[in-house]
């Protein structure tokens, strides 16, 4: 069991990095609901963590939206800076759980959806492996 | 040392007149039906108003027109930022000239009334919105178009709550500034857009519009609220 779980998080790790690499990302990390990082394209702790941070913060916040103007769960949060760069959050389901895959984009207008799609279906995969 | 009382007993133009001319550096606050305009003087000029989020000259305008309610002059108080150049003389024409035609059109155009009507005009102009409101940071709501005005409260505690968040985390991972944030569901989309530092719009969507849209038609709200705020603070300059 234990081994198990180790090989799922380094396919994790290695889906954050090809994610991170396809889409020319800052950073790319997945985060369960809590903010607890469970993969991150960054090998810095301080950077991955801080990220993962944000993206559990801006879940804390989905959750307020969601209760408060009965939304559906929210699929995709993006915060904006004034230069152009975007962190995308993306919650989404794997078994039981809601985890969320968070990518700090450097560019205006850079595409993002196709490749965060492709990752979540991979991260999907692996969790249910 | 302060001086209070009426403008009943003393007018707004009374009160700037001699601030200005004893060249005092002072804070002017004029309460009236829950509003608060607040004028700042530096060595008799004046600097800097506020009312909620608006900024610059509008408030003086404003000021202007209000025949009671109650003031407060606080000598020695300094102006958080200067939003004002012009002279204070060129302002009570300004404003006694505004009056005149506002009194000619069949009523004063509040700052407040001129914010709801640019916000009526884009909601039936625009092909994504179909609620929105414009408030400042500290959660006042200058203008609000919801379907159901119950929930503005809770809208305000969101948008606050999202522009908290945005600015913490643009902070915190770029050292920028906060621009907008969007949440798209499938059948709600929301953004919550900086119009200035200090004041906001909060717009929402049926269904799960393209956010580039989305940010398009917001951003020209945006624009036409540029004269409510200081043109050097404006996010999206037109």
């Amino acid at each position: 069991m234990v081994i198990e779980t180790s090989i799922q998080y380094a396919e994790l790790t290695d889906i954050m990095q090809a994610l991170n690499d396809r889409g020319n990302f800052v950073i790319s990390v997945l985060t369960d609901e809590s903010g607890l990082l469970l993969a991150s394209s960054d090998q810095n702790p301080d950077t991955s963590e801080m990220q993962s941070a944000v993206g559990a913060q801006v879940q804390g916040l989905v959750q307020r939206v969601v209760r408060h103007l009965s939304m559906a769960e929210p699929e995709e949060i993006t915060l904006n800076d004034v230069e152009g760069k975007r962190l995308v959050c993306r919650p989404f389901r794997v078994g039981d759980a809601t985890v969320i895959l968070a990518v700090l984009i450097p560019t205006k207008g850079q595409a993002y959806r196709k490749v965060m799609n492709q990752a979540i279906r991979s991260i999907q995969q692996t969790w249910n492996f | 040392m302060a001086l209070q009382g009426s403008l009943r007993e003393m007018s707004v133009v009374d009160l700037i007149q001699h601030t200005c001319q004893d060249q005092k550096t002072a804070l002017l606050t004029i309460n009236r039906d829950g509003k608060q305009i607040q004028i700042f003087f530096k060595d008799g000029t004046i600097v800097h108003a506020a009312m909620g989020g608006i900024i610059g000259e509008k408030p003086i305008f404003e000021a202007l027109s209000w025949e009671d309610g109650e003031f407060v002059l606080e000598v020695g108080t300094e102006a958080p930022i200067v939003s004002i150049t012009r002279n204070w003389s060129s302002l009570l024409l300004e404003g006694a000239k505004q009056m005149d035609e506002s009194s000619s059109s069949g009523g004063p155009l509040s700052p407040e009334k001129m914010i709801n009507n640019t916000l009526v005009n884009f909601l039936m102009a625009s092909k994504l919105y179909k609620e929105a409101l414009v408030m400042d940071t500290a959660g006042t709501v200058m203008a609000a178009c919801l379907e159901n005005p119950p929930d503005q409260e809770m809208l305000t505690a969101i948008a606050a709550a999202i522009v908290n968040l945005g600015s913490r985390s643009v902070r915190l991972m770029n050292k920028g500034k906060f621009d907008y944030s969007i949440i798209q569901g499938e059948n709600t989309s929301m953004i919550v857009m900086m119009v200035s530092p200090t004041m906001l719009i909060f717009g929402l969507c049926p269904g799960k519009p393209n956010p580039a849209s989305m940010v398009e038609e917001i951003v020209r709200l945006s624009a036409e609220l540029a004269e409510f705020v200081v043109s050097d603070e404006l996010i999206h300059p037109a």
